[in-house]
């Protein structure tokens, strides 16, 4: 046990940075960018206790206080079902410390246990940031309790116990087939579980009136709780915590702890060895394609730009972590965007958009912009297309192909990205327009020239972040995505842009078009900018120093 | 040709990686850098190949100064790293058109060499599976032919024959070889003195960044007759 933990500290300290900086100043800098994170998710974090505040102080008179909790207790464990499906994986079978780690004399149910320790510590974190302010704003309503307790406790063993459920499950599966001992096709199989899961869950959620905390309560007490009865109530040790949260007993509570500890004790007891043989035998890529006189001439030959920008896309296709992170998202969002749009307004029509647009045809503009904004900035491909390149970046340096040519076959693959949110977009406005809105020309010429600005400016921007602050140690490709800082600049830009127009939009009146010209005018410079740098300085940046 | 003049970088304050290193490759020979782990092998080849910045000194390769002339200094020559796993989700094939049009290889060119080096190192039938599934050794192979494809007139090789199993280590070398006795330059590192043995027309000795000896192997044993290569090694080394 001993032992265990202070390999799971280890494997911590190592994996867990933010910022990656050779030269080791880096204790300030991380310290800013958490900063800076909180500063940026303050709005979201306060929002949520607040909304959680007001839905207790409205459930207390009538002692039904205890749904909030249930409700919390549910998104932990959804946010560990979810995480688990991705990290697990990640941090057990693919990590590059797995190859160091098994000649180490360790015992398998030791090694075993640090990378359970790892995954659970990281996972406690996340929940911590995620479910304590709205637990702020039911303390704030409605005071300390025993359930709270059994809240807390209960939340903890969840997360122990369901992380070590999919785990179980991981193993299983993959000790079934070989099959299934392919890196890349495990990813992808447990990514569309996982989505699936979350459009369910979003699907339902779309039904709840989530900007009015009172009819909100009122619905979740009387039962419309689609997502408890059914997805959740498959596991069992979720609904024990909610029965003894509602109905508290000392013995069942007892049972309950020891119940779980003997079921972790068990499993890593029993699974430790299968799992390690897995580890150590893990492999990645495909089965075998016969090599033919036709594979090997059929390629086109390509400008360097060209081939580059195809093997961008051929990586941000073919890595499934990329291209759930990169790819998908913008496929999904919309899609999550337009149902959630359509369930929550029921009464809504076309004629009362058009009335909408046509009342202040600004609109239309702000959101082209808005939208391009949120698809560009949402994909991350280039705010992590250095860091992605990780230990291989040593190649950039070695082509004889200018660093412009190359960091604009990012650019790139980025704007191709972004367009298959962002071109539909544009087509409905046109389409939109054409059919049913009948502005003036003028504005739809404008609003595709705002998502287009919008477009290449945040593309652009996230390149050079990138170029400045790639995060090129790390030990999976999850880490390079998801653990890179970077994306944060551009969200800060993007949004502070948005805001910008949307503010001047509904409280400039009468100088709407002036801004509305500066704003871009102050872009297009920008990118101008952002193209000199590029051309000057990127070389510079990236060479090793 | 290649000329490294007093080139120099530290990567800590207190130690220097590399310390005033002058050399010159002259065309048609096999060189070998020698030197123990962390002598400053890498970080000089790093360097030569535009990757790493010097703190001081210039490269030349083939006339063309890496600092002022990088593209061009760049086409000369082909690269190997220590660290092959590069581009892993491509298929073998799909590198090399790659590397093919990085260096603009005309078409049937390319094919040819393709065909032969892959053949030889004996990885064509892997051509069309992920670099992802490829051992160790075949990433190598796989980086080795596409350092080969622009026929370059330079070869530079971080460690290649660490992780090559006995024939593909026989193959490389006679490429090496036949590079040599073409009027070409090669270039490698290695901390194992045997291997430059039968195969180096000259060995530079790298030890803390400097250069320890700069010769033939013939010559060397002569300096200490009735030693062991180890030995050898071990006192130039001390
Ligand atoms: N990125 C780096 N940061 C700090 N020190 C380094 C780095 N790379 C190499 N070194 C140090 O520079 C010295 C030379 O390393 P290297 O050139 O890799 O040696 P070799 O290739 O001969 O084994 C060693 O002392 C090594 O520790
Ligand atoms: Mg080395």
């Amino acid at each position: 046990m001993k032992k265990a933990i202070q390999l799971a500290l280890k494997l911590i300290k190592t994996s867990f940075v933010l910022v990656d900086d050779k030269k080791k100043a880096s204790g300030k800098k991380q310290a800013l960018f958490f900063v800076v994170l909180i500063v940026l998710m303050a709005p979201n974090i306060i929002g949520f206790g607040y909304i959680t505040k007001e839905i207790t102080q409205f459930l207390v008179p009538l002692s039904q206080e205890t749904v909030v909790l249930s409700l919390l207790l549910q998104l932990g464990f959804t946010i560990i079902i979810f995480s688990s499906v991705f990290m697990i994986p990640s941090y057990m079978f693919y990590a590059k410390d797995i190859e160091k780690l098994l000649p180490l004399p360790l015992s398998h149910a030791q090694l075993f246990l640090a990378k359970l320790i790892q995954i659970h510590a990281y996972q406690i974190a996340f929940l911590l940031l995620i479910i304590l302010p709205p637990l702020t704003g039911y303390i704030l309503a409605a005071g300390f309790s025993w359930t709270l307790v059994t809240f807390i406790f209960s939340s903890w063993l969840n997360a122990m116990v369901t992380m070590i459920m999919i785990s179980l499950i991981l193993v299983t599966i993959m000790s079934v087939s070989p099959w299934f001992k392919n890196k890349d096709r495990v990813t992808l199989i447990m990514s569309i579980l996982a989505l699936s899961v979350a459009l369910y869950i979003n699907y339902n959620i779309g039904g709840l009136d989530l900007a009015n905390p009172e009819t909100l309560a009122l619905s979740l007490i009387q039962g419309n709780q689609s997502l408890s009865e059914g997805f959740f109530s498959y596991f069992l040790h979720l609904n024990i915590s909610v029965s003894l949260m509602i109905n508290f007993n000392w013995l069942n509570f007892a049972l309950y702890i020891v119940g779980s500890f003997l079921f972790m004790g068990l499993v890593i007891k029993l699974f430790a060895s299968i799992l390690v043989n897995i580890m150590a035998t893990f492999q990645g890529g495909a089965a075998s394609k016969k090599m033919s006189l036709k594979s090997l001439r059929g390629h086109k030959i390509r400008s360097a730009l060209y081939a580059f920008t195809l093997k961008e896309l051929k990586l941000l296709f073919r890595t499934p972590i990329y291209f759930f992170n990169n790819v998908l998202v913008v496929l999904l969002l919309p899609f999550i965007m337009f149902v959630s749009f359509t369930q929550a307004s029921g009464e809504f029509s076309i004629e009362m958009l058009s009335a909408f647009l046509n009342s202040n045809p600004l609109i239309l503009i702000l959101g082209a912009a808005g939208l391009s904004a949120i698809f560009s900035t949402i994909n991350l491909v280039t705010p992590t297309s250095i860091s992605r390149e990780g230990e291989n970046k040593y190649h950039m340096l070695l082509y004889p192909v200018s660093m412009t040519t190359q960091l604009y076959a990012k650019f790139l693959s980025g704007i191709i990205i972004s367009s298959i949110a962002v071109l539909p977009i544009i087509i409905l406005i046109i389409v939109g327009n054409t059919l049913c809105f009948e502005l003036e020309i003028m504005w739809v010429i404008y609003s595709v020239l705002s998502a287009f600005i919008m477009m290449i400016f945040i593309n652009l921007f996230g390149l050079v972040v990138d170029v400045y602050h790639p995060k090129l140690v790390w030990e999976n490709e999850q880490a390079a995505v998801k653990q890179n800082i970077n994306f944060l600049f551009t969200f800060l830009a993007a949004t502070a842009i948005t805001a910008f127009l949307a503010y001047s939009l509904f409280n400039l009146q009468s100088y709407t078009t002036w801004i509305f010209f500066g704003t871009h005018g102050a872009l297009i410079v920008a990118i101008f900018g952002l193209h000199r740098i590029i051309t000057s300085k990127s070389h510079d940046l990236l060479i090793e120093h | 040709m290649i000329k490294l003049t007093q080139l120099t970088k530290s990567y800590t304050k207190t130690k220097k990686a590399v310390d005033n290193l002058s050399l010159t490759i002259s065309d048609g020979s096999i060189t070998a850098f020698i030197g123990p782990n962390g002598a400053g092998k890498t970080t000089t080849l790093k360097m030569m190949t535009g990757i790493l910045k010097p703190d001081q000194g210039e490269v030349l390769i083939n006339s063309f100064s890496m600092k002022n002339n990088p593209i061009d200094a760049k086409k000369q020559f082909g690269f190997v790293s220590d660290n092959p796993d590069s581009f892993l989700r491509l298929r073998g094939i799909e590198y090399l058109h790659l590397m093919g049009d990085i260096y603009e290889v005309e078409f049937e060119k390319r094919i040819e060499l393709i065909e032969h080096y892959s053949k030889r190192l004996g990885i064509y039938d892997t051509l069309n599976d992920k670099i992802l599934s490829y051992s160790h050794g075949m990433r190598q192979k796989i980086m080795i032919v596409g350092a080969l494809i622009h026929q370059p007139n330079i070869l530079i090789l971080d460690e290649p024959l660490t992780g090559l199993d006995p024939q593909s280590a026989y193959e490389l070398k006679e490429i090496m070889r036949e590079f040599s006795k073409e009027g070409k330059t090669v270039l490698f590192s290695t901390h194992v003195l045997e291997v430059a043995e039968r195969l180096c027309d000259r060995i530079c000795i790298i030890h803390q960044g400097k250069v320890m000896y700069d010769g033939t192997l013939e010559v060397l044993k002569e300096q200490y007759p009735n030693t062991s290569l180890e030995e050898i090694f071990l006192k130039v080394t001390l």
